[in-house]
């Protein structure tokens, strides 16, 4: 087959203030080929396929599509050209029916004299529903009706009418099931086979690696590579990604599991109105202890629990050391206690506040000196905690939206090792970060232990529960249902039938 | 994008020169020559055979006025009176709106900053007169009175605060009684804003209870005090059938508008009659109607006296010695069509009540006989027929 | 890749590159440091022109300082409830019934002259408390809340001046009426509220509970006992002010404080304090604006704007004011 190269980057810059999106990326898409874009966050992926896409223009740099110049003048009129995009995030309109949202800002073809027709606009987009093959939508329902992934599956409809000859698909498979999924993979399939191109986005290397020709890796804006098929393997993907070798100890390589007798924290018969019944458990000095299950098995609760957020209906939660029983964050933290939430952006951290006034936070009473708290005391404090979890950043003023995942994270646990936490309660601590970090995480817990320090990590991801702690108690329904101790045997397998 | 903010920029610029150059026009020359109505503006009567100078033979003068507002019917009226009154003694009028206390203070300081006169100020406080009397500029009181000792006194020993001139709302409100208890009425509700929300209002309460008193077998069926009036009447009118005479205090909560409604859909025409206070909107077609009997206001006339006394302390000829004292005025009463024609036309006309001269009689400088008691001689007459009677030939 | 020197410069450059990224950014922020006085020097110079001098004239600077004065000090008290996304109602209200209380104490001779501020900034104090308490206890928006609060104070006002307003015998108190005393006040209050909420707890405290009241309280904070604060605080400026508005008034009646809250509202947006609170809460802001609105109030009469278009003149300089003042900074963020 002559390869006939559809669309090209040339030379694309793209910065955000401070930060380069984009350094000189130049790309060549073939038709008939399924390009997949893999790079950590932060790395520039979704910039570039925005910039191709219309959403954004580019700094510097040109683009070809089919041989000519494209300079696209927005999404509507880069999808016009024929390149459609399917986003990241929520890209419907609430409020309005299916069909309104598949033509969305192309409604002009179903008005005459500026009158709308909604028979043929429906009937338009019943064609479209049906060849993408889900002819159950009904087009004149409301789009609020649509459970979360039938409504990503609209804006697949929505990137396909128009008949595109370059689809790219941002991260959309996160967000469907296997049906979605079933039903993209076919999309791609065909437009493999009509001789078109794809541009696939997605953090699951695996889904990649099955899906995709050749795979593009970009990091801190840069190209690093581009992957024939033959060359694919997740590990050699994960190490251009990181851009440094992930040694086999991605997790503690020992598999010792010993901890110090003394117990630290005890939690005894707490019961609390959700999901949590006559819990107990005991968290020793020097321990790292995880529990795992299900996400509605109540170990997140379990989590607020021990930190006192949620008070126990009946039982309590002590601090066995100084004898205090924890009834509310301010306990907790004075008792050197702290809580990584499993929710980073809603609880863990003040967004639109600055690096140092989020790690310095729970650190105030400490460096208060009388009542003054100095600019100098809170800068050196946050200047550590940066320096400490190698925070990408160009400054500690700079505000928290403007991170990535990886880096937010960093942010919350500088917010709580500058407080010397001796307890730490780590809910989902890798959730949503990019596998160079966690290993950075990872690397901590184990330090910390090491240094006598608590932990109690609650997780869904059982990889790392096995590869991280002392114990693991897998919960079910509010009970713990069994018991693992640290063993290099231990399997996954072992521990999924305890939490089905 | 950037551009595009620069051109709102500097449009929002422009129509801030055009709109400010508008402001100076109106209120350094004023020249408005409409008349309709009192909002448009008096024209002012070139009467050659004027034994009193003329404007431009008169020094100019800078007075500020403080009021609470100059868009309602009596506020306009004010500055268009004091305006037309500009234009015939050569004085230049800013006019400040006011509230709270806090604001009358800080108006009087921009005021005296400005470089005024002198003030005419519907509130006089004591801080107010202490720093007139710092700066030398003479205050006076309009359209109200002060009532508190301490600054009565304050007002008796200073040179600088040159009287209080008023409508006497007390006996206006005995006037309404005795006017519907004459036509016959013995069952009557009254309504009145909130006590302690304006004092004018207060003491035509006053009067209305003691006028009530008098009258051994004048029924009160019911009253009211606060802003919800027309629904108050509503209630009354479904309460109390044999209600004969309403009595309504004045245009504040809502209008006198919403009451004539009220009058209108209770079907109390015929039943009962109003007295009220403040001419505006409907009110000559009430009045002939019969559904409004009584009906006071002409008020912003008196700010056109209260004018000339402070005129006569800015020129030196002081006539007011006892400031502490108020100089009442009555309001103008209208009871029919044909007073209510006569008042559009010789009231709020092209013509004021009281011309340029007749103000410039009051003023000691140019007519030796001006003294308070002529000032009070105009109160005596006023009227809507002593308003006719002096100006019907001008209207030849 | 060629040879090592080769890649060496190209690194150099892409250093450089970063370098001069940043710095950029680093000007783009010391620029919006300066931003917010914009609007406050274009309207000083304005009138300044208009007037022909006459607004900078001492005896008028004089003038300002007696007319921003209240609105200072509450902007100052308002930047701790507005900051953790609060809102005060009430402020007019409360104003009315502290200087009520306060005006019939002493007419009544109930307590000695120099008890008076203390007590008037009491009564600030602990409606403000109440506000606070019933808001976070029984979780009933501020807003409705002090709502409730400025029904309940300007009732009481009323009634209490139903009969006659109000007169404190003015010369007992003029001592405090003095440019100079006031100055000294209107120092204290800003130095010390600057601190409160630069440098200490107090300040931070709310400006987190403003950016996120959950990550707040997992942070050790009494979110809570700092809101209840807040509003105390709020609530002494407001009694502070009304002691002083009364020496200066000599009165109180039904009108006093009318409105107050709003031109606090309106100074607050003005100076581009944001409402949301949170990190960008500045006790700058607030005060800039609140001598912004004085400027502006007293410049107009200065200039001699006929009334009713004084309004319309005063919006178009709003905008004007806030296209200087406000930061506009694209939240873009990268992916």
């Amino acid at each position: 087959m002559i390869k006939e190269c559809l669309l090209e980057t040339k030379g694309i810059y793209k910065s955000f203030g401070p930060t380069r999106a984009l350094v000189d990326v130049s790309i060549q898409v073939c038709r008939g080929e399924i390009r997949g874009l893999i790079g950590e966050n932060g790395s520039g992926k979704s910039t570039l396929s925005s910039i191709v896409a219309g959403a954004q223009t580019a700094d510097k740099g040109e683009m070809f599509f089919k041989g000519e110049q494209y300079l696209p003048k927005g999404n509507v009129d880069a999808q016009k050209q024929g390149i459609s995009m399917v986003v990241q995030e929520m890209g419907t309109i609430p409020g309005i029916t299916v069909a309104s949202n598949i033509f969305l800002g192309n409604l002009n073809q179903f008005s005459k004299s500026g009158i709308l027709s909604i028979s043929k606009m429906n009937k338009a987009a019943k064609k479209i529903l049906t060849e993408i093959g889900v002819p159950e939508i009904n087009p004149s329902m409301f789009i609020d009706k649509l459970n979360f992934e039938d409504r990503k599956i609209v804006e697949i409809a929505r990137a396909m009418y128009t008949e595109p000859e370059v689809l790219i698909i941002d991260e959309t498979t996160t967000a469907l099931a296997q049906k979605g999924r079933t039903l993209l993979y076919k999309l791609i399939d065909k437009m493999h086979k009509e001789n078109k191109a794809v541009l696939f986005i997605s953090h699951d290397l695996d889904e990649l690696m099955s899906v995709c020709n050749n795979i593009t890796v970009l990091r801190d804006g840069n190209l690093i590579d581009t992957l024939e098929k033959e060359d694919m393997s997740i590990d050699k993907m994960r190490r251009l990604m990181v851009g440094r070798e992930l040694k086999g100890n991605y997790y503690r390589s020992d598999y010792d599991g010993s901890y110090g007798k003394e117990v630290v924290l005890d939690i005894r018969q707490a019961t609390t109105g959700v999901n949590v019944e006559n819990f107990s458990l005991q968290l020793h000095k020097g321990e790292i202890l995880g529990i795992g299950g299900l996400s509605d098995c109540g170990m997140h609760e379990v989590g607020r629990v021990a930190f006192g957020i949620d008070k126990p209906l009946t039982g309590e939660v002590k601090l066995i050391k100084d004898d205090v029983l924890i009834s509310n964050p301010q306990v907790a933290i004075r008792n050197k206690m702290g809580y990584v939430s499993k929710d980073r952006d809603k609880e863990a951290l003040i967004l639109n506040a600055s690096i140092k006034d989020n790690i310095t936070l729970p650190s105030l009473p400490i460096l208060e000196n009388g009542f003054i708290i100095t600019n100098k005391s809170e800068s050196e404090l946050a200047n550590q905690g940066v320096d400490q979890m190698e925070i990408k950043c160009y400054s500690p003023e700079q505000r928290c939206n403007e991170l990535s995942g990886g880096n937010k994270q960093k942010v919350v646990f500088a917010k709580w090792i500058g407080n010397g936490s001796d307890i730490l309660i780590l809910d989902c601590p890798t959730r949503g970060i990019d596998v160079g970090v966690k290993a950075n995480m990872y690397q901590l817990m184990y330090q910390l232990k090491k240094e006598g320090k608590s932990i109690l990590m609650i997780s869904e991801e059982l990889p790392e529960l096995i590869g991280m702690s002392d114990r693991i108690l897998i919960m079910k329904d509010g009970l713990i249902q069994k018991e693992f101790a640290r063993s290099e045997e231990l399997s996954e397998q072992d521990i999924i039938d305890y939490m089905i | 994008m950037k551009k595009f903010k620069k051109s709102i920029a500097l449009l929002l610029g422009l129509i801030m020169v055009i709109g400010s150059l508008a402001a100076c026009s109106s209120a350094d020359n004023g020249s408005k020559d409409s008349n309709e109505g009192n909002k448009g503006g008096f024209d002012v009567v070139t009467n050659e055979d004027s034994i009193y100078p003329a404007a431009s033979e008169l020094d100019p003068y800078s007075v500020g006025v403080l009021l609470w507002g100059y868009t309602d019917q009596l506020g306009g009226s004010v500055k268009s009176n004091l305006e037309y009154l500009g234009k015939e003694f050569n004085v230049n009028f800013s006019f400040v709106e006011a509230l709270t206390m806090e604001e009358y203070i800080s108006g009087t300081e921009n005021l005296i900053q400005r470089g005024v006169d002198g003030i005419l100020s519907l509130l006089i406080l004591p801080s107010m007169i202490e720093k007139a009397e710092e700066a030398g500029v003479y205050l006076q009181c309009i359209l109200n009175e002060s009532t508190d000792p301490d600054t009565l006194k304050l007002i008796a020993e200073s040179e600088y605060v040159t009287g209080m001139v008023t409508e006497n709302d007390y006996e206006c409100g005995v006037a309404m009684v005795d006017d519907l208890y004459d036509r016959g009425m013995r069952n009557i509700v009254w309504i009145a804003p909130e006590a302690g929300m304006a004092a004018n209002h207060d003491n035509r309460v006053r009067g209305i209870e003691d006028a009530i008193e008098k009258h051994d077998d004048l029924n009160v069926l019911a009253n009211y005090r606060g802003t919800e009036q027309a629904e108050a009447l509503q209630s009354f009118a479904a309460t109390y059938p044999e209600m004969d005479g309403i009595i309504v205090t004045g245009g504040a909560g809502g209008g006198t508008e919403s009451i004539y409604q009220v009058m209108q859909s209770e079907g109390l025409n015929g039943q009962a009659v109003l007295a009220t206070i403040d001419i505006g909107e409907g009110t000559g077609e009430k009045l002939e109607s019969g559904e409004l009997g009584w009906i006071a206001g002409g008020q912003f006339p008196t700010t056109g006296i209260a004018f000339a006394v402070l005129y006569n302390a800015m020129v030196g000829t002081p006539i007011n010695d006892t400031p502490e004292k108020t100089i009442y005025r009555p309001f103008m009463v209208l009871q029919s069509k044909d007073n209510y024609d006569n008042y559009m036309k010789f009231v709020e006309g092209s013509i004021p009540p009281y011309t340029g001269d007749e103000i410039k009689a009051l003023i000691k400088k140019f007519n030796p006989e001006a003294s308070l008691e002529l000032v009070n001689e105009y109160g005596d007459n006023y009227s809507i027929d002593d308003v006719v009677s002096r100006h019907k030939d001008l209207f030849d | 890749m060629d040879g090592n020197g080769v890649l060496a410069k190209e690194r150099e450059e892409e250093v450089m590159i970063q370098e001069q990224l940043i710095a950029k950014t680093r000007k783009k922020e010391k620029l919006s440091m300066i931003i917010p006085f914009f609007g406050i020097i274009f309207i000083t110079v304005f009138f300044a022109i208009v007037t022909k001098g006459n607004t900078l004239s001492p005896s008028n600077l004089n003038n300002i300082m007696n007319q921003s004065f209240s609105i200072i000090i509450v902007a100052v008290g308002a930047v701790f409830v507005y900051s953790h996304g609060g809102m005060d109602m009430s402020v007019g209200a409360v104003q009315g019934l502290s200087s009520v209380v306060v005006a019939s104490l002493i007419l009544q001779g109930a307590i000695p002259g120099w008890m008076v501020l203390p007590v008037s900034i009491l009564v600030g104090t602990v409606t403000g408390f109440t506000t606070g308490a019933i808001h976070v206890t029984i979780g009933v928006p501020a807003f409705v809340v002090s709502l409730c609060m400025r029904y309940i104070a300007t009732g009481i006002t009323r009634t209490a001046t139903s009969a006659k307003d109000l007169y404190i015998p003015y010369n007992d108190f003029s001592f405090w009426n003095k440019g100079m005393i006031k100055l000294v006040v209107l120092l204290l209050v800003i130095g010390i509220g600057y601190i409160a909420f630069k440098y200490t707890r107090v300040g931070k405290y709310l400006k987190a509970i403003g950016g996120n009241k959950i990550t707040a309280g997992q942070s050790g904070i009494n979110v809570k006992k700092y809101t209840v604060l807040a509003y105390m605080i709020l609530g002494s400026t407001v009694g502070l002010v009304s002691f002083f508005s009364l020496t200066r008034t000599g009165v109180v009646s039904s009108s006093t404080g009318q409105g107050f809250e709003l031109d606090i509202l309106t100074a607050i947006v003005l100076g581009g304090f944001p409402l949301s609170g949170g990190a960008k809460s500045k006790i700058s802001s607030a005060i800039l604006g609140a001598i912004t609105v004085a400027i502006l109030t007293n410049g107009l009469i200065l200039w001699g704007a006929d009334p009713n278009i004084i309004n319309g003149i005063k919006g178009v300089l709003f905008l004007i004011i806030v296209y200087l003042s406000y930061e506009r900074r694209k939240g873009e963020v990268v992916s």
